[in-house]
């Protein structure tokens, strides 16, 4: 049986790397042009060449976006790079605009293609349009629900993606161009500022609606770990985490959880109990709350944010582990947040049972006695005697 | 002389036919999305009955499983009428024309999607007669692509700027417990309100004004004129038409959108 593929985002070559150590099966990335996230680092071919060489190696997959609308200027060394992607061993490139399979198919490019969400394919006569265009998988809209997306993957047989957790937009993808409009910033060239996200008054044509509560478009999160199993059962392909500007924590903690789950699925391990445990883990690590949206009903007030909304900064992290000494048992740690001895924590990783335990005494990298780890990025090294492995996470312990 | 097409509402309907017009782009019942007058095939085919001007069906919402059987059946139906042209969107209207063997020319009509010369290849290769130019491309780009294919653009109307499934309008009223009392209202910024309309297909937002591109035309090389009259009074909406129709530049400082001023692709190339 071919297990679903959990598919990690990865901003960067670290965040690619702790993506794959807790548990991803593939990555998708964006280079330094043609990208949605425009705006983020993304990576430079170099770079995409390690994260294959890498990803390979370990068995793993790596697909890169090109999935901006382009212009007519933005064509300038697309071939080049389609090439290069292609000799690196990409896995698939994510394209939106479908002059890329032209110009992939012209220049006799070896890459495969994976359809892009901002196409917002949501209907199996779209998805036999692209499968007839030899487009390997289609990334479906967040739009569908569990009954379309069975009926899309029994009537073509292609590859289909879906989001399985991470933000959503609140229009159909591909038709928001509130960024363009508001701020001058390309919404499908990667500069999307969110306006979405904004407040605003709502007038009714003569009034101003007088609430405190503002007007906007927000929509709550998504999260389908309660929706797992039919997800699996349905037959999706792979199962995408939104987040490539997310940070190495949120990324260790959503893939791990969602490792673990898939892990106990086909190990018919999948209790109420864990999917609970995994639910409240999934929703301490995000700064909003989350639902299953579309997926399982049509999403109305309660998928939406108003007055109340709270992205919360989440100080959980509170160190990742550089090193383990079995002899002296001493862990060695960077600093992300505030701990002092007598709190308890967890670690959790890739290759370790989670576990609780109370903080000792502390040190700095010279061995001084601290009272307290205040200072972020700061060494730290505390006697442990469970082991542990470097890229470990510690975390505040809260359920 | 431009072929121009209006996109009509009900109460400009009858005088739209007597205005010396190419064609009217008649969005359908059910399957299209972003105007606020929609038109089942019955009164398409009153219409058709009234005039020969081209005709045009817009069907342009994101299409859902459950819409393809009466996609299907429409599709079927236009074609044994003396509709010109199908304007679409979503690729399931091209693939069912395409196994019906439809004799219609097949326009696509992607509002934002359609930004490159390449990118109208992609589906002139495959058979489609015109192509909808975004409105977010300065007019050098279409003028440049428009030498190499047949192209519309809307000139004159709001453009519909974001486009949601949610039913917002009545989401946000629920939450503060107050009544829905139109289909229309306005969100507020900066001293500018953008019409936000809901409808059975969810909410369209569109930009605060309309663009008119007048003044602009006649520096740009594309076969068909669309002007929308969503949201416009009657005698406003004639005046602008009837520029167009007589070619008459106005002098005003009208709103042209990105046309003569590039998004920005990377923040740091702006800053």
């Amino acid at each position: 049986m071919n297990k679903v593929e959990l598919l990690a985002p990865a901003g960067s070559l670290d965040k690619l790397r702790i993506a794959f150590l807790y548990g991803a099966d593939a990555c998708y990335i964006g280079g330094r042009d043609y990208s949605l996230r425009a705006n983020a680092t993304n990576f430079s071919n170099e770079e995409i060449s390690e994260a294959v060489e890498y990803a390979h190696s370990l068995g793993k997959k790596v697909y890169v976006t090109v999935n901006i609308v382009f212009h007519n200027d933005n064509f300038k060394g697309l071939v080049d790079y389609l090439k290069c992607l292609s000799e690196y061993g990409v896995d698939a490139i994510i394209v939106s605009d479908p002059s890329i399979i032209d110009i992939v198919r012209d220049n006799n490019i070896d890459i495969k293609i994976h359809l892009s969400t901002q196409m917002s394919t949501a209907n199996y006569e779209s998805v036999l349009f692209w499968k007839k265009e030899g487009v390997e998988r289609v990334v479906l809209a967040r739009e569908c629900s569990k009954e379309n997306i069975k009926e899309i993957i029994d009537k073509t047989g292609l590859e289909v993606e879906c989001f399985l957790h991470g933000a959503m937009c609140s229009s159909y993808s591909g038709r928001c161009v509130l960024s363009n409009y508001f701020t001058k910033r390309d919404a499908n060239r990667g500069g999307c500022a969110q306006i979405c996200r904004w407040c605003f008054d709502l007038n009714d044509g003569n009034n101003d609606i007088e609430d405190e509560t503002k007007f906007t478009m927000s929509t709550k999160d998504l999260s389908l770990i309660r929706y797992l199993a039919d997800m699996i059962d349905i037959g999706i392909t792979s199962l995408k985490v939104e987040g490539r500007m997310r940070s190495n924590y949120y990324i260790a903690t959503v893939i791990s959880t969602y490792r673990s789950a898939i892990d106990d699925y086909y190990d018919n391990k999948l209790t109420e109990d864990k999917i609970e445990y995994y639910s409240k883990v999934l929703n301490r690590v995000a700064n909003r709350e989350s639902t299953s949206q579309f997926f399982d009903k049509f999403p109305g007030v309660d998928e939406q944010y108003f007055l109340g909304r709270q992205e919360v900064s989440n100080q959980d992290f509170l160190g990742i582990v550089l090193d383990y000494d079995q002899t002296s048992k001493m862990v060695t740690l960077t600093q992300r947040n505030y701990f002092k001895p007598g709190d308890t924590v967890e670690m959790f990783g890739p290759n370790i049972n989670t576990f609780s335990f109370k903080i000792p005494d502390i040190y700095d990298e010279e061995g001084n006695k601290l009272e307290v780890a205040r200072h972020p990025k700061e060494i730290i090294k505390f006697k442990l005697d469970k082991e542990v492995y470097k890229d470990d996470i510690m975390r505040i312990k809260v359920f | 002389m431009r072929k121009i097409f209006v996109i009509p509402n009900k109460d400009n309907l009858g005088e739209l036919l007597s205005k010396d017009i190419y064609g009217l782009l008649l969005p359908i019942d059910r399957l299209a999305c972003n105007y606020d007058t929609y038109f089942t095939v019955d009164e398409i085919k009153k219409i058709l009955n009234r005039t020969s001007k081209e005709i045009g069906v817009i069907i342009n919402k994101i299409m859902h499983n459950n819409d393809l059987v009466y996609l299907e059946r429409t599709l079927v139906e236009l074609n044994k009428l003396n509709v010109n042209k199908i304007l679409f969107y979503d690729l399931s209207v091209m693939n069912i024309c395409e196994r019906l063997d439809m004799k219609k020319e097949l326009v696509v009509f992607q509002d934002h999607l359609n930004a490159s010369g390449e990118s109208n290849s992609f589906y002139f290769r495959r058979g489609i007669s015109y192509a909808l130019i975004t409105n977010d491309i300065t007019k050098e780009e279409i003028q440049e692509i428009s030498k190499r294919y047949k192209l519309m653009l809307i000139v004159y109307g709001y453009l519909p700027i974001f486009y949601s499934r949610r039913y917002l309008i009545s989401n946000y009223l629920e939450y503060i417990n107050k009544d829905k009392i139109s289909d229309l209202y306005y969100i507020k910024h900066n001293d500018k309100s953008y019409p936000i309309r809901e409808e059975s297909e969810g909410c369209v937002i569109y930009t605060d004004r309309p663009i008119n591109l007048i003044n602009e035309i006649g520096n740009i090389d594309v076969d068909y004129l669309i002007l929308n009259s969503f949201n416009i009074d009657n005698d406003t909406f004639f005046e602008v038409l009837d520029d167009y129709i007589n070619e008459r530049v106005d002098k005003k400082d009208n709103y042209v959108g990105f046309l003569n001023e590039k998004t920005v692709y990377k923040v740091e190339d702006y800053e």
